[in-house]
């Protein structure tokens, strides 16, 4: 067995609105190997970006809450820290990159301040040792003249160049788990590849393990060891990479993978899941991919299939891979 | 330096070049800065003392060495005028920097929290804004007793709802940014994130609304002890010097006893004034150059 950086255990997340509680992440089953990149891929809305706002105890209060769960961390569980000791860790031990590089920076501070600040906070470093080490964690992302940058403002750089300065203060105090919330979805594509090549990069020299999230199966593909696939705020299918693309098991995924275009023989035609997501506050009864699936069952619509291994290492969440479900 | 590299512009920078490039504004500053040079220096060049009396001299006019000539008690008017303007400013920038404190504490607390503290802080706010201001100075200064420094605690407590409105506003909308979740994810807790984060980037309407409140304290100042409510003579203040010429016969007769005074109010607040708006044009993020 490996070593295992961070699991968590039946996480549920709820969100009190105007129209009743929503539950965004119900009962997420997440383990990130040690050094490993694990990727969570699916639709807008199904819950990937609340699951990883739990772990960093980030969810916004006082509206959402997490409600059960177990995160295990470097032998603690995360959910039982005080906020002050959670505080501490955070940047420290665990941290996170946004979606959107051109806002997650303030705009009145020079990029080098930002960065000496949290060596300052978390290591405790004067400010000569900050604006070495500033220096070289520009220069480590790939940023020509680091010198300059560090004094240089928000405004003045680029999409990309954020998102690399954001990817060096997250790996500034050497965090042995990075939460990378698609990072690349506001860059264009050329930027996209190198962004993601440096993480890709980093976490091999650094050994930080990431749990990347996405919407785009091809970075999945591109990057991810393990990945899990969530639809409506639960795990619908869990594996490794290579056994995932090869082999997918729920027709959710089967359907992910046939809607994209460099899948295609030419002349075949692009196929899409039909349906949306359910609203949250709608859920169907059963599994809540039902409505939209192709191999619905009667035991689909009444009950909630449970994450079963079909393989070893590779899970599913569907009665086509269960007894109960008559195949 | 080479001539040709890009130089980092800080904010800070940018707003200077705009401010240089408003002719009213700097003119203000320079104007400003006279005012306060002459407050401040002035009164160790003239040889008079603020209350030294020359009996055989009330009421003369300008004459020699007394430029302004003297007041009804024989004292000597630019001699006052300059004490006085040291009390006037001291008043403005004391009151404005009590108000500005309360203002940005109270603000920053009630738009990041939200909730009950906001409650709470702004129905504050609602209370102090309906105050009666000129009862409640009258009732202050016949409690605590009509001093300078009673005067500036007064005017700044009175004050700070403009300010603790602006900032909360401000807050309201910086704290949905993504850099304030980032900087809880790089793990700084409430306190830093607004200290560190939050209230730089508040600096440009907190000095605007600053500077306009040391206008306004200096005039709340001016007319408070006009009414005989503020800083009690014999204490030299642009107000009670007006307050002390404004007998008709003084008003007719002895116009360097009041013109002085209510000239300098005048080009003080109209200075201030003018540094305002150009410090407002200049901090503005949204106009561009």
């Amino acid at each position: 067995m490996e070593d295992i950086t961070l699991k968590a255990q039946g996480i549920k997340t709820s969100f009190q609105t105007s129209e009743g509680k929503v539950v965004a992440v119900n009962d997420v089953d997440i383990t990130i190997r040690e050094g490993k990149i694990l990727g969570v891929v699916g639709e807008s809305g199904c819950g990937k970006t609340v699951t990883a706002l739990s772990i960093m105890r980030l969810v916004p209060e006082p509206n959402g809450k997490i409600e059960e769960g177990r995160i295990e961390f470097m032998g603690k569980n995360l959910l039982e820290l005080s906020s002050e000791e959670m505080r501490k860790l955070r940047g420290a031990e665990i941290s996170m990159i946004f979606q959107e590089p051109m806002t997650a920076l303030n705009p009145v501070f020079s990029i080098g301040y930002q960065m000496k600040e949290m060596l300052k906070l978390h290591r405790g470093m004067t400010d000569e040792q900050a604006t070495e080490r500033a220096i070289e964690l520009i220069d480590m992302v790939g940023i020509p003249r680091a010198e300059k940058v560090i004094k240089e403002y928000p405004h003045q750089l680029s999409g990309g160049m954020r998102q690399r300065v954001m990817i060096a203060m997250a790996l500034s105090c050497d965090p042995k788990f990075m939460i990378a919330d698609e990072p690349t979805t506001a860059l264009d594509v050329t930027i996209q590849a190198q962004v993601l090549e440096l993480m890709k990069d980093l976490n091999e020299k650094m050994g930080t393990a990431i749990m990347f999230i996405t919407h785009d199966l091809g970075v999945i593909a591109e990057m991810a060891d393990d990945v899990v696939v969530m639809y409506a705020g639960k795990v619908v299918e869990e594996s490794n990479a290579i056994s995932l693309f090869h082999e997918p098991k729920h027709p959710y995924t089967m359907g992910l993978l046939r809607s994209r275009p460099d899948m295609l023989e030419e002349g075949e035609e692009l196929q899409s899941i039909k349906g949306m997501v359910p609203s949250l506050l709608r859920m169907p009864e059963g599994c809540p991919f039902n409505p939209r699936c192709e191999h619905r069952m009667d035991i689909c619509v009444k009950e909630m299939p449970q994450l079963i291994e079909v393989k070893p290492g590779h899970k599913t969440r569907c009665w086509l891979y269960d007894d109960k479900g008559g195949k | 330096m080479k001539k040709n590299e890009v130089e980092g512009l800080s904010p800070w920078k940018i707003a200077k070049r705009r401010f240089v490039k408003n002719k009213l504004a700097v003119l203000g500053l320079i104007l400003l800065g006279v005012i306060t040079l002459g407050a401040v220096f002035g009164p160790m060049l003239t040889p008079y003392e603020a209350h030294e009396q020359q009996m055989m001299m009330r009421n003369q006019g300008p004459q020699g060495d007394n430029l302004l000539g003297f007041d009804s008690t024989g004292r000597d008017i630019l001699t006052r005028v300059l004490h006085g303007g040291r009390v006037s400013l001291a008043v403005g920038i004391v009151a404005t920097s009590v108000a500005t404190i309360i203002g940005v504490v109270l603000g920053s607390i009630a738009g990041f929290y939200g909730g009950i503290r906001d409650g709470v802080i702004m129905r504050l706010v609602d209370i102090v804004m309906s105050f009666p201001f000129f009862i409640i100075a009258a009732v202050a200064s016949a409690a605590f007793g009509p001093t300078v420094f009673n005067t500036m605690l007064i005017i700044g407590l009175i004050n700070w709802t403009l300010i603790a409105r602006v900032v909360r506003a401000e807050i309201l909308s910086l704290k949905e940014q993504e850099f304030v979740e980032a900087s809880r994810a790089l793990g700084l807790d409430n306190l830093e994130i607004i200290r560190i984060h939050l209230i730089p980037n508040v600096m440009a309407p907190i000095i605007v609304y600053s500077t306009l409140t040391i206008a306004s304290a200096i005039l709340i100042e001016a007319g408070l002890s006009f009414i005989g409510l503020g800083v009690s003579p014999p204490t030299p203040t642009w107000g009670n010097m007006l307050e002390a010429a404004r007998s008709l016969t003084t008003i007719q007769n002895y116009w360097w006893q009041w013109i002085p005074p209510g000239l300098m109010i005048f080009f003080t607040v109209l200075s201030i004034n003018f540094v305002g708006d150009g410090l407002r044009d200049a901090l503005d993020p949204k106009l561009k150059e």
